[in-house]
């Protein structure tokens, strides 16, 4: 549905709404400020927050840092093993992102090209997915990885992200196929292709695009998926990054804001970096069905 | 999906045109891991949970005993139980609202034309992108008690204010709602933008044209155009705020004093909590059925909308 609008988009010519436009100048350009300041004093107060002393941040909150220091970040690497954490998320997110996006090219060209009974169920059931709560499939997935000696390891937590990024893979990567003629491939097949040449030599690089939304969007989700860890891992150097933060708020009334900002600047900075390099293919995935 | 024609049309089309070699084979290659995949994390942990619901058991697993429907019995005269339904409720209702209210404001601002609007474009994407414990965590230190909002307010009203928003009885479920519609808005102003983008500029310049002001044009305008978008962007937003777990565990969890405790909290306490996976289940067995109905609705809503587009 929310696909509906953009594919249509594409035929409009780009337009200037200059005298159609409901609000004036001043209001625009106020609006913009107002914009901009919710969208980015959040992430100022956080990073400034992170480089401030114990004082600056709780007692006399300060806009603009006066003193700049780094203990914040000192005391994470002193406390934690934030860098290991970081490496553990950046690896189970990039192995869930290829398995899925493998998984879910595949079975959605599949499901735009065979109309069978069973890749429309699979289709309805991974639409309805979408949906379903986590909350529901993490009873059966503690126990079922306990029977099976999975809780507690990467491979565990793996499989149960699968869960919600295949998906959502589907869901886009399906959307994207709909979009590619076939008559490329009908062409091929005239010939002698099969339909193995067919889909990764003429399929698969018209979809590019929506292989490197479909790659951002899930890796995004890996990157902040907070459940299924907290649940599934307890031992320290298996951890994720969202484990990390979340142990930083353990014991007590007193919540170390500087130290719990340092993190989550260093948790942010990744996602920031996707964002600035990729944020094209970012808009793009939003409007294919992109919706977490 | 149900209607006859559509489907006596997919079972004409069930064999391809075209005969490729090695059909048959790349079929089932290309269709069986994901099959297998969906089966064992999807479709069994639910059929799972659904049957858990009819057991009682105490201790770490082992001891299971059948108690039929007593759990869902339970569930319904637990006080508790309606009161996380009702929370929830207000929440979904809440957050839908102000997301969908200000993706609009935001999304009408992105139409107008002003110097640095395609990066502004792509930077409201970002409070959405970041990870919900992150966005927690910042809100809860603008919202602490001696926080940067109760300086902020107590510079407006010239008097200090200490409210611990997200540990106040009375305000906690306003806070969570504002801090999830914070994070939710970019989803609503962007699909939203798309859908004004695909409104012709002759509707409004005709309507300019016969004296129409602006307040009359967004709302006999751009309102009715935009009504089909609208009710997509709730909907999702109303199901993704019912189901919602993390940003509420973050924030309260599910505090002070049940304040802010909805169905996905109450199952997550009781499984982990408690261990009563009975009972655990039951919750969410509830929990999903709201949801699927509220999908139902979407998903009706969507295929109504597609026949509408369709046609016209």
């Amino acid at each position: 549905m929310t696909t509906l609008p953009l594919s249509a988009q594409k035929q409009l010519p780009r337009r200037n709404r200059q005298k159609t436009s409901v609000l004036n100048s001043v209001t625009v350009y106020g609006g913009v400020l107002l914009l901009l300041f919710l969208v980015l004093f959040p992430f100022y107060w956080m990073v400034t927050a992170s480089i401030k002393n114990f004082r600056e941040i709780s007692i006399e909150r300060t806009l603009i840092p006066r003193e700049i220091t780094f203990k914040n970040y000192f005391d994470l690497l002193e406390q934690t093993s934030i860098l290991w954490h970081l490496f553990n998320t950046a690896w189970i997110s990039c192995f869930v992102t290829v398995v899925t996006v493998i998984l879910a090219s595949m079975s959605a060209y599949v499901l735009t090209r065979f109309l069978t009974p069973t890749a429309e169920w699979i289709a309805r059931i991974s639409l309805y997915a979408y949906m379903v709560p986590s909350i529901v499939l993490i009873i059966p997935f503690y126990i079922g990885l306990r029977m099976a000696g999975l809780v507690n390891t990467h491979a565990g937590l793996i499989l149960s992200y699968l869960s919600f990024t295949l998906p959502l893979g589907i869901w886009m990567m399906r959307a994207c196929f709909q979009t590619i003629p076939k008559t490329m491939e009908e062409a091929a097949v005239v010939d002698g292709a099969n339909r193995f040449e067919a889909f990764f030599l003429i399929a698969m690089p018209q979809a590019l695009p929506g292989v490197v939304s479909t790659s951002i969007f899930v890796f995004i989700l890996c990157w902040g998926e907070y459940l299924y860890p907290v649940v599934l891992i307890n031992s320290d150097n298996l951890r994720t990054i969202t484990i990390t933060l979340d142990a930083l708020t353990g014991g007590g009334q007193n919540i170390k804001f500087g130290l719990l900002m340092a993190a989550s600047t260093v948790a942010t900075v990744p996602i920031l970096l996707i964002f600035l390099v990729l944020q094209k293919h970012l808009v793009r995935g939003f409007a294919t069905g992109g919706y977490e | 999906m149900r209607n006859p024609s559509a489907k006596s049309a997919s079972r004409s089309r069930r064999i391809p045109r075209l005969k490729f070699r090695d059909e048959r084979i790349f079929y089932y290659v290309a269709l069986g891991p994901t099959t297998i995949v969906i089966a064992t994390v999807i479709v069994l942990p639910i059929i799972y949970t659904f049957g858990l619901g009819f057991f009682v058991q105490n201790t770490l697993i082992h001891t299971w005993r059948f108690v039929g429907l007593s759990n869902y019995t339970d569930l319904l005269t637990d006080a508790d139980f309606w009161s996380a339904f009702w929370n929830g409720v207000v929440f979904t209702v809440g957050s839908t609202v102000v997301a969908t209210v200000f993706g609009l404001a935001i999304a009408i601002l992105l139409d107008c034309n002003f110097r640095g609007r395609g990066p502004l474009r792509a930077l409201v994407i970002f409070p959405y992108i970041v990870p919900s414990i992150v966005v927690a965590f910042i809100w809860k230190f603008i919202f602490s008690g001696r926080g940067i909002l109760n300086d902020f307010l107590g510079f407006i009203g010239a008097q200090a204010v200490s409210v611990p928003w997200l540990g106040d009885q009375r305000y906690a479920m306003m806070a969570i709602i504002l801090i999830s519609a914070w994070t939710w808005f970019p989803f609503a102003a962007i699909t939203l933008l798309a859908a004004i983008q695909n409104v012709p500029d002759n509707i409004y310049e005709a309507a300019a044209l016969d004296g129409a002001g602006p307040v009359r044009r967004f709302f006999h305008l751009t309102l009715p155009l935009l009504a089909p978008a609208l009710m997509v962007v709730v909907l999702i937003r109303a199901i993704w705020a019912f189901r919602n777990y993390d940003m509420i565990w973050l924030l309260t969890k599910g505090g002070p004093i049940g304040a802010t405790e909805v169905l996905p909290i109450m199952a997550y306490k009781e499984a982990f909590g408690l261990f009563r996976m009975g009972h655990a289940s039951a919750v969410s067995v509830s929990l999903m059925v709201f949801v699927t109905l509220l999908a139902a609705v979407h998903f009706r809503v969507g295929a109504r909308l597609r026949k509408a587009y369709d046609t016209s």
